[in-house]
């Protein structure tokens, strides 16, 4: 008797092909809803764009509107908006690792869970089965509810509240980023293979030891790596807070770019993908280093 | 006693006496419930029916319990060390049960002296003293089982429970392995139960073998009174498994 397809696989092939299928409707639908025209993607004003990636080409560390042209203020600007969206990013950082930490401890099970065929059940009944759940639950609420508002939009509202302060632009970088932060230290921890923490219970630990000792050190080195990839991210985001009025690239990106200076304009642009470059290479150095 | 799994009877019936500093070895084939006596031997699963005695005292109730799971050193057959620990950190953590939070918190991250002392002891008596500081992930497969066994003797055990110790290693190490579990208990009056099965290994060094088939024993005997005859029923496969073997090779 021939097999049948689901048999050989093919139930999962049509499964795939009906979501690309679905994923591809969905695209037209949008398309469609939207009112969008191909053709309107071709830009209205070509030279314009010509003239604007031309000028990366020539990108200059003097004022191109000839303000003060014997200093290299472009210059000047560059490495003040570099060194404020470093400080910003690092900042917020600074703040967002220990809220990540104590997001993601709390937000995972691993703590204070015991199924070791119920032989040691260290933790106490009450806890495990009502205090815990509600805990975590909550813990997972509060970082879900801090990422899914963007940056920008937490620099909105808090600009709103505090006022253009330095402290209100780390504030809205943090917020967002512990809750990110938290969300993935604690998947990692709940993916980390379990065979180190189980002999752990062998010995006799309690749940708290066996996930200091037993899943935290498997997990450090994606939570390590993870974490370099997001102060990464900490910087594009910091630089983009300048169009905000923080004194971080962006302000004198957005400066320039409604004076139509686009040499500036790639003068800081070319800072910036430098940063992330270096920042880059240095992250990889580290992980090489520390996360083998 | 006994232990089930749903459906499925892993023990039944078993009644077993051993005697302090004694060596032997369950063997059987897959399957036939030796991993399970040995974790409920050490306290590490809850029995379902019957009594598990020790020192006159019955692990049914908790303390006598715990006291087990600190007294009885259990190796693993795939070592189940944290392979981004040092060797030294993952013998301290032999006394985790012995320990509260900040106490193995600071002897883990910043072990004393007269601790790094008792580890290389243990790691001498193991054969991998030059170690101390390597990452485990560094580590052979046989000198990995010697960190095991190093952490399940800085337990300070008195009895020792090695649960297909040699499944992993090549014929020469799982001998140097054996040899090295036998004179540790020898020479400490150590209780060793090693689930094996390589029948031929288990022969050469266990003076006792207690032979497990479906849950139930089938033998429990000095090795120099089990012939072969015996050991070839123990593995004989049933009608039903042939078929299940048959099908799942086709």
């Amino acid at each position: 008797m021939a097999p049948r397809a689901a048999e050989l696989g093919g139930g999962r092939v049509g499964a795939r092909g009906r979501l690309f299928v679905g994923l591809l409707t969905a695209g037209v639908l949008s398309w469609l809803w939207l009112g969008l025209d191909p053709a309107k993607l071709l830009p209205r004003a070509p030279h314009r764009l010509v003239e604007f990636f031309g000028a990366a080409l020539h990108p200059t560390l003097v004022s191109e509107a000839g303000v003060v042209p014997d200093r290299l203020i472009v210059g000047e600007n560059l490495l003040q908006g570099l060194l404020n969206t470093v400080l910003f990013a690092a900042a917020a950082m600074s703040l967002a690792i220990p809220a990540g930490f104590v997001l993601g401890f709390l937000g995972t099970p691993a703590w204070w869970e015991d199924d070791c065929e119920g032989a040691r059940r260290r933790s106490p009944f009450c806890f495990c089965r009502f205090l815990g759940p509600l805990l975590k639950n909550g813990t997972r609420l509060l970082a879900t509810f801090l990422r899914s508002i963007h940056e920008l939009f937490w620099a909105v509202l808090l600009l709103a509240a505090f006022g253009p302060l330095p402290s209100t632009g780390i504030l809205a970088l943090f917020l967002p980023f512990a809750g990110t932060l938290g969300k993935i230290y604690a998947e990692m921890v709940e993916e980390t293979p379990r065979d180190a923490g189980l002999a752990l219970r062998d010995l006799g630990a309690r749940p708290v030891q066996v996930f200091l000792f037993g899943l935290l050190p498997r997990a450090l080195p994606d939570m390590t790596a993870y974490t370099l990839y997001r102060f990464e991210c900490a910087l594009r985001s910091s630089a983009v807070l300048g169009f905000f009025g923080f004194q971080t690239l962006g302000y004198f990106i957005k400066l320039s770019f409604d004076e139509n200076l686009y040499h500036e304009v790639w003068t800081y642009l070319w800072g910036l993908v430098l940063l992330v470059v270096l920042t880059d290479s240095l992250s990889g150095a580290l992980r090489r280093r520390f996360v083998a | 006693m006994g232990r089930s799994y749903g459906e499925v009877r892993a023990l039944d019936g078993v009644t077993l006496e051993i005697r302090p500093g004694e060596i032997l070895s369950v063997v059987g084939p897959s399957g036939s419930g030796k991993s399970t006596l040995l974790r409920l031997l050490a306290a590490r699963a809850e029995r379902r029916r019957g009594s598990v005695v020790v020192d006159s005292r019955d692990l049914g109730r908790l303390e006598p319990r715990r006291l087990a799971v600190e007294r009885t050193g259990f190796v693993h057959q795939d070592h189940r060390l944290v392979p981004n620990l040092r060797v030294a950190q993952n013998v301290l953590l032999g006394r985790l049960g012995r320990q509260g939070l900040l106490a193995s918190l600071r002897s883990v991250v910043l072990p004393r002296r007269h601790e790094l002392v008792r580890v290389h002891e243990v790691l001498e008596r193991v054969g991998i003293q030059d170690r101390l500081f390597e990452r485990c992930d560094k580590l052979s497969g046989g000198q990995r089982q010697r960190v095991a066994i190093a952490r399940a003797l800085y337990q300070e055990p008195r009895a020792l429970l090695c649960d297909e110790p040699v499944a992993s290693l090549d014929p020469t190490r799982s001998r140097a392995v054996l040899e090295l579990l036998r004179d540790i208990a020898v020479e400490r009056g150590l209780t060793l139960v090693l689930s094996m099965h390589d029948i031929d290994l288990a022969r050469e060094y266990c003076p006792r073998l207690v032979g497990l088939r479906q849950g139930r024993v089938a033998f429990d005997r000095a090795t120099t009174d089990i012939d072969d005859d015996e050991l070839d029923r123990l593995y004989r496969l049933e009608q039903g498994e042939l078929i299940e073997d048959g099908a799942a090779r086709g």
